[in-house]
């Protein structure tokens, strides 16, 4: 169907039979959320309007700094020092914000998720498939996610059931009351702490000169090793790009109610997110480098207090405190975004109301399944000698495994003319996000394959 | 022209929405209602060379999937975690220290100077030749 001229009033008719009176409860959440950026817009109050339109990217971008992912930066920054993976982290988080700006645009100008955009547009099998992948991947991250925050905890002398009971506890807080808004707002306030890894950065008193210069020259790792350096960057692309974020920010543009008007500042976002993200995952890494040259430093991470109980020791428990408050808080924004991107994923495939704008008694499914998987990941590591820690090492394997499929989905999409418009990929951009894919499928081969072999005796 | 989303991309970017709170309605798109939303997108005819495409990527991806998995299960029965943990729960060792031990014996044999500690899978193999920092 195509909706016919603007009117006189400048206004579109609503859609065909639909009286002002028959908006749901969700279009008239949404509604009150676009009047305030209408007014901020006419008035010209950038500041303002940015704020209002901010959201879906910082929270992905600072999602994906989740546990698993800062606990892998530091035992790389324990491992290595400074060198390679410090440029190397702001080229992952580059391709990311590349990937993460599709899926806003796609979620803005659509106005549909991408596991409904998939499941219509490709046929239910790809869409399914998608849900699945995506399903899998977000259980095995979300127990990590758990293993961190009982890791933070138990620098604190607290154990596995006060994380269980807080990831729970904030998954049902920040569902209350059915608002977007207000969900995406607590968010934010939460992730703002992600910034703690830099006050610990900052804490430990690295020498910034030395920082300076790692991160302009890109130096090879000194084995030389390909299949070493391949499973390196394959797992470091695993920590930053992965297939909840692309599924979270075009659902969360869409519940959000981004129009294809407010591109600009969804950009703006994605890349304040990217950077943030790029910033204090930096600031992990150089933790990580005051613990080099520690016995098993890069085994720490998921031992008992883990990095915490080591930094103790070295910098003093301040930083320590201060860097098991960070693994706390990005486990548990983790799990808040990982949940709500399941939730979405759900709600998409199966035709079921899917947003926060909606009170739970409405959409029954989106906020169980959003609350189902947290309890499931929580079980989990709740269960006596349960593999967590090998459930923790491979999650960041099987995010890189399945990102090229939701990759070449997400480029498909954006470069659907007949449902993208005007605002179609341009070509720079989709060889740019080729280059991605093919860089992700060649180095999640390698490392998929490269482990098999060895797991199997057969190098 | 048919438009997916039921509209041409774009055209409500001139739009001058009424105030006022009986006019909600025109501060959203038609399509951004939940109305809209639930026309479906028609489907997309994609050539027999892309469907092609797309299943071998699908199965590269199922293949790759089922190596990960394999060697989780292989690193998993090398460590016998499980094994070990219900040993040690029966001979009564507390929680907290079964978990340390078992964790501890998980990294025992990985390569530490090959990758970041939750990169290591199972046997990545401690090669005799790996130290720290090579």
């Amino acid at each position: 169907m195509t909706i016919g001229p603007l009117s006189e009033t400048g206004r579109e008719p609503p859609p065909e039979g639909l009286a002002p009176e028959d908006l749901s409860p969700e279009d008239i959440a949404r509604s009150r959320d676009r009047q305030r950026v209408h007014r901020a817009r006419h008035d010209g109050r950038r500041w303002y309007l940015l704020w209002l339109l901010a959201g879906p990217g910082i929270l992905a971008m600072l999602g994906e700094n989740d546990g698993p992912s800062m606990v892998s930066y530091t035992a790389t920054g324990a491992t290595y020092g400074l060198g390679l993976f410090l440029p190397f982290i702001l080229l992952t988080f580059a391709m990311a914000v590349v990937c993460q700006e599709m899926s806003m645009r796609v979620g803005a100008v659509t106005h549909r998720g991408y596991g409904k955009l998939v499941l219509e547009r490709f046929g239910p099998a790809w869409g399914w498939f998608a849900a699945g992948d995506l399903l899998f991947t977000n259980l095995v991250t979300l127990i990590a996610e758990f293993v961190v925050i009982r890791v933070g905890l138990a620098y604190f002398g607290l154990g596995s059931g006060v994380a269980a009971a807080l990831g729970i506890v904030l998954v049902v807080f920040t569902l209350n009351r059915g608002r977007y808004w207000r969900w995406e707002r607590i968010l934010l306030g939460l992730a703002v702490f992600n910034g703690l890894f830099l006050v610990a950065a900052l804490m430990v008193k690295p020498h910034w000169a030395v920082v300076g210069h790692s991160t302009g020259a890109f130096a090879l790792l000194p084995s030389g090793s390909v299949n070493t350096l391949l499973l390196l960057v394959a797992s470091t692309v695993g920590a930053t790009v992965t297939p909840w974020m692309v599924f979270f920010q075009q659902s969360a543009s869409a519940d959000k109610g981004l129009t294809s008007l407010d591109l600009r500042h969804g950009r703006l976002d994605t890349i304040i997110g990217g950077t943030l993200a790029a910033l204090f995952g930096c600031g992990a890494f150089i933790v990580g480098t005051a613990l080099a040259g520690r016995r098993n430093a890069s085994g720490q991470g998921l031992v008992g207090a883990g990095f915490p109980g080591e930094l103790a020791h070295i910098s003093g428990s301040a930083v320590a405190s201060v860097f098991a408050l960070g693994l706390i808080e990005a486990g548990a924004v983790a799990i808040l975004t990982i949940s709500a991107s399941t939730g979405y994923a759900a709600g998409e495939c199966i035709g079921l109301t899917h947003s926060f704008n909606n009170s739970p008694r409405r959409a029954r499914l989106f906020y169980g399944a959003n609350i189902a998987v947290a309890l499931v990941a929580a079980a989990i590591v709740l269960i006596p000698g349960a593999p967590l820690l090998s459930i923790a090492l491979n999650a960041n394997v099987l995010a890189t495994v399945l990102l090229p499929v939701t990759l070449v989905f997400l480029i498909m999409l954006a470069t659907d003319r007949q449902l993208m418009g005007r605002w179609v990929n341009k070509r720079s951009t989709t060889r740019v996000a080729i280059a991605i894919v093919a860089f992700v499928s060649v180095c999640g081969a390698a490392y998929g394959v490269d482990s098999f072999l060895r797991a199997a005796h057969l190098i | 022209m048919a438009y997916p989303t039921g509209r041409p991309p774009g055209t409500p970017a001139n739009r001058e929405p009424r105030e006022g709170g009986a006019d909600l309605q025109s501060y959203l798109e038609p399509d951004q209602l939940v109305a809209g939303t639930e026309r479906p997108v028609p489907r997309a005819q994609l050539s027999r060379r892309a469907v092609a495409a797309l299943w071998a990527l699908r199965i590269f991806v199922i293949v790759l999937s089922a190596m990960v998995i394999y060697t989780f299960v292989a690193q998993l029965r090398l460590c016998g975690g499980r094994t070990k943990s219900h040993r040690l729960r029966h001979a009564g060792i507390r929680r907290g220290l079964m978990e340390s031990l078992i964790q501890g014996a998980v990294l025992g044999h990985q390569r530490r100077a090959a990758a970041p500690g939750r990169l290591l899978l199972g046997n990545q193999g401690a090669r005799r030749n790996d130290k720290p920092g090579n």
